[in-house]
């Protein structure tokens, strides 16, 4: 029979909370997606909403990268198709798709996505700088990369995003 | 006191331009009339930015009131008068508001034909299109 009591078993256990430090370090939510094959995020404070489905009404004199407008409970949002401004093939018309309700500097916006892949949790230290490697056209708009599920994933600056579109660009 | 009134309305001349319901504020308007013997329109879609008016049904001249002299601009029918609640107008998204290529396009405007139908119509701002 052993010698332990529940005292010294508690008095143990105490001791070995005293140990443990708090680690938790800040976490960032993000919404990850897929455009085409490549991944990309937005920080989960700019979404607002995900729409997986949504009436589009087409609106003349618009360049084709501004698919129409939506109805959002009453309000009228622009939903942008975001794939030239990030040099990508856009070639998913037809297929089942989502919308971002995106937010920044000031506008709003729809944006239109392939697949939402995640809407996650994550340490802030998961985010790495932005690589050298990156493309040009890419080194305004990504605040970050990070791995996820195997797969890289930018990170898009919104804000800076929905004002270049403003601009003219994409 | 700016609040907004829920019996508030106003009052638009709608009528169709590129194959779209276009609007004007009525208080812009000063009347129309029909354009008798006219069948194809190629140029009152541009003012718009829109494409020409094809295969209308009837013409009608609107006449806009302008400071210097009242001005026509021939418009595709049925042109009609409306009185739409402010819920039905909707400022132009700013991206959108952005990159739209149509000439003094202001609001947009949800015209509920039938419930469950419902379609956008484009407000223009008459005084300033740019007229020939």
């Amino acid at each position: 029979m052993s010698d332990t009591t529940l005292d010294q078993i508690l008095t143990q256990r105490r001791e070995a909370n005293k140990d443990i430090v708090n680690v938790d370090e800040p976490t960032v939510k993000l919404v990850i997606f897929a455009l085409g094959e490549e991944w990309f995020a937005f920080h989960g404070e700019c979404i607002r909403e995900i729409l997986a489905q949504a009436d589009v009404f087409f609106v003349p004199g618009c360049p084709p990268s501004l698919e129409g407008v939506i109805n959002v409970r009453g309000d009228i949002e622009s939903v942008i198709r975001p794939h030239e401004i990030l040099h990508l093939p856009d070639n998913n018309e037809g297929r089942a798709s989502s919308i971002l309700l995106g937010h920044g500097g000031g506008m709003s916006s729809g944006i239109r996505v392939d697949h939402v892949v995640d809407v996650v949790d994550l340490p802030q230290s998961v985010i790495q700088p932005p690589p050298g490697t990156l493309p040009e056209h890419l080194h305004a708009l990504v605040l970050g990369v990070l791995r996820f599920q195997d797969r890289p994933v930018a990170v898009i600056d919104l804000v800076r995003m929905f004002s270049d579109y403003a601009r003219g660009l994409g | 006191m700016s609040a907004t009134r829920i019996h508030e309305v106003l009052e638009v001349v709608l009528f169709s331009a590129g194959g779209w319901r276009v609007g004007f504020e009525a208080r812009l308007v000063r009347g129309s009339r029909p354009a008798p013997g006219i069948k194809v329109d190629s140029e009152s879609g541009k003012l718009f930015g829109l494409p020409p008016n094809a295969n209308a049904a009837t013409y009608q001249y609107l006449t806009l009131k302008r400071p210097q002299q009242d001005r026509d601009i021939l418009v595709a029918g049925p042109v009609e008068l409306a009185s739409l609640p402010v819920a039905a107008i909707h400022p132009l998204p700013p991206l959108l508001a952005a990159r739209t290529a149509l000439h003094g396009l202001r609001a947009l405007l949800q015209l509920a034909d039938s419930p469950g139908d419902q379609n956008i119509a484009l407000l223009f701002d008459a005084d300033t299109i740019p007229l020939p």
